[in-house]
């Protein structure tokens, strides 16, 4: 890597920015669904699938996410395929992600009435029907800031997967000072800059967005 | 097995000292007075915002070559989680006192109390109890964190099964020993911390009675 003046160092950090930034989205996302399947799974007590979702839930709230990411990383290919360091994080970060929204979620579910539920049965609402109209809107509006304050968690989470080698921030701001120890300083505040970048505008755009699923609440 | 006691030292005593500390500095926190309060809330988003690994770093990096000294990697990893579990604590500690009714706060100075007397005796009697399953819950996300520390070179757990797992493969290539050493790592963090998650949900459920 060719480091000759600052304008390099910022390149290589807007890059860096770019994939954390895409590990981020891509893994919200996919939580946020496994979130929405798990918590709904739950919300109707389905007998087997019921324990198993609650062993994962509780067994990716439990074990560091350092630990999870060397697993599939370096302890899956002995008896799997070997995936690489983008896809692995996308993974790890998910699975993390979706445990967490999930109980999110639930809790957001668990506040719902149960006149509600049977209201929806009596004026013939199918199951899918209740879920979709009934449910989901309502627990979605309770837990959003729990949902929020989980993908902001899991955007900082990305760092982690720096020891996956993923080329994130922190990685490159490492990669860096191996090579160049009197670049320090410069590193360690675009490191700073370039999280402030990302997750300030994020902190902004979660509060509209839940003012926005709250209207309900907020009356405006 | 060293490596798990390093762990478990690291985040007792972050956890004491952040305790102590952010009962302080949350009391700090409901005071009116803004140059208390402006940089305090500065510093709790700059702990909340940025990831405890990068303030890892920027300690240990930083502190090396400002004042040009040999960090001892243990004590860095111990500042930096007290701090962050400080200003966690903090905040819980300012939203329990916010959420507390004015007439207590009326009724103690009535009484005559000073300022002191009133937080030691009458506020903060009130809401230990209440906070408690989130320090709980907090001391289960504070050794997780901790795994972080083996990026700046502290033998904990993780750095000696990966010392385990590189002895064994210039031994013997083929063996299944990252995955089982993984998987053991993934099972002794189950262990320490799932009864910690449980505990907080059962004083939860207690508190939520009183």
């Amino acid at each position: 890597m060719e480091i000759n003046n600052t304008f390099d160092l910022v390149g290589i950090f807007a890059k860096a920015s770019l994939i954390t930034i895409e590990v981020a989205f891509i893994s919200i996302i996919i939580a946020f669904i496994i979130g929405l399947t798990c918590s709904t799974a739950l919300f109707y007590k389905i007998p087997v699938v019921k324990t198993i979702i609650y062993i994962y839930v509780e067994f990716f709230r439990n074990t560091p996410s350092l630990i999870q990411a060397y697993f599939i990383f370096y302890g899956l290919p002995k008896i799997f395929v070997q995936l690489d360091s983008f896809a692995c994080s996308v993974i790890v970060l998910s699975l993390l992600g979706g445990a967490y929204m999930c109980e999110a979620i639930y809790s957001g579910m668990k506040a719902i009435s149960k006149n509600e539920k049977e209201l929806a049965m009596a004026i013939g609402l199918s199951r899918f029907d209740t879920i979709r109209y009934l449910i989901l809107p309502q627990s979605i509006s309770i837990s959003i800031a729990a949902i929020n304050n989980n993908s902001i968690f899991l955007t900082k989470e990305v760092s982690t997967m720096k020891i996956i080698l993923l080329p994130e921030i922190v990685y490159q701001a490492f990669d860096i000072i191996s090579l160049r120890a009197d670049l320090i300083v410069p590193v360690i505040i675009l490191m700073t800059i370039s999280y402030l970048v990302i997750l300030i505008p994020m902190t902004h755009v979660f509060s509209m967005l839940e003012r926005k699923v709250r209207f309900a609440e907020f009356g405006h | 097995m060293d490596g798990y006691a390093i762990t478990i030292k690291i985040s007792i005593i972050a956890l004491i000292l952040s305790i102590f500390l952010g009962f302080i500095i949350g009391v700090m926190m409901t005071s009116k007075n803004k140059l208390i309060n402006v940089p305090l809330k500065i510093l709790l988003e700059a702990f909340r915002l940025i990831h405890p690994l990068i303030w890892l770093f920027v300690f240990f990096f930083g502190v090396s070559y400002i004042f040009n000294i040999q960090t001892d990697n243990i004590v860095i990893s111990i500042v930096v989680f007290t701090l962050w579990g400080t200003f966690e604590i903090a905040d819980l500690v300012r939203s329990y006192l916010q959420s507390l009714p004015k007439s207590q706060y009326e009724s103690s100075e009535a009484l005559g109390l000073t300022k002191i007397q009133m937080y030691i005796y009458v506020l903060l009697p009130q809401i230990i109890i209440r906070i408690t399953p989130s320090i709980v819950n907090l001391a289960t996300r504070l050794i997780k964190t901790t795994t972080l520390v083996f990026l700046i070179g502290v033998p904990e757990v993780l750095k000696v099964s990966q010392n385990i797992i590189q002895v064994v493969y210039n031994s013997n290539p083929n063996s299944y020993i990252s995955l089982t050493m993984y998987l053991f790592l993934l099972v002794i963090y189950f262990i320490t911390c799932y009864p910690l998650s449980l505990l907080s949900k059962y004083l939860e459920k207690k508190v939520s009675v009183l």
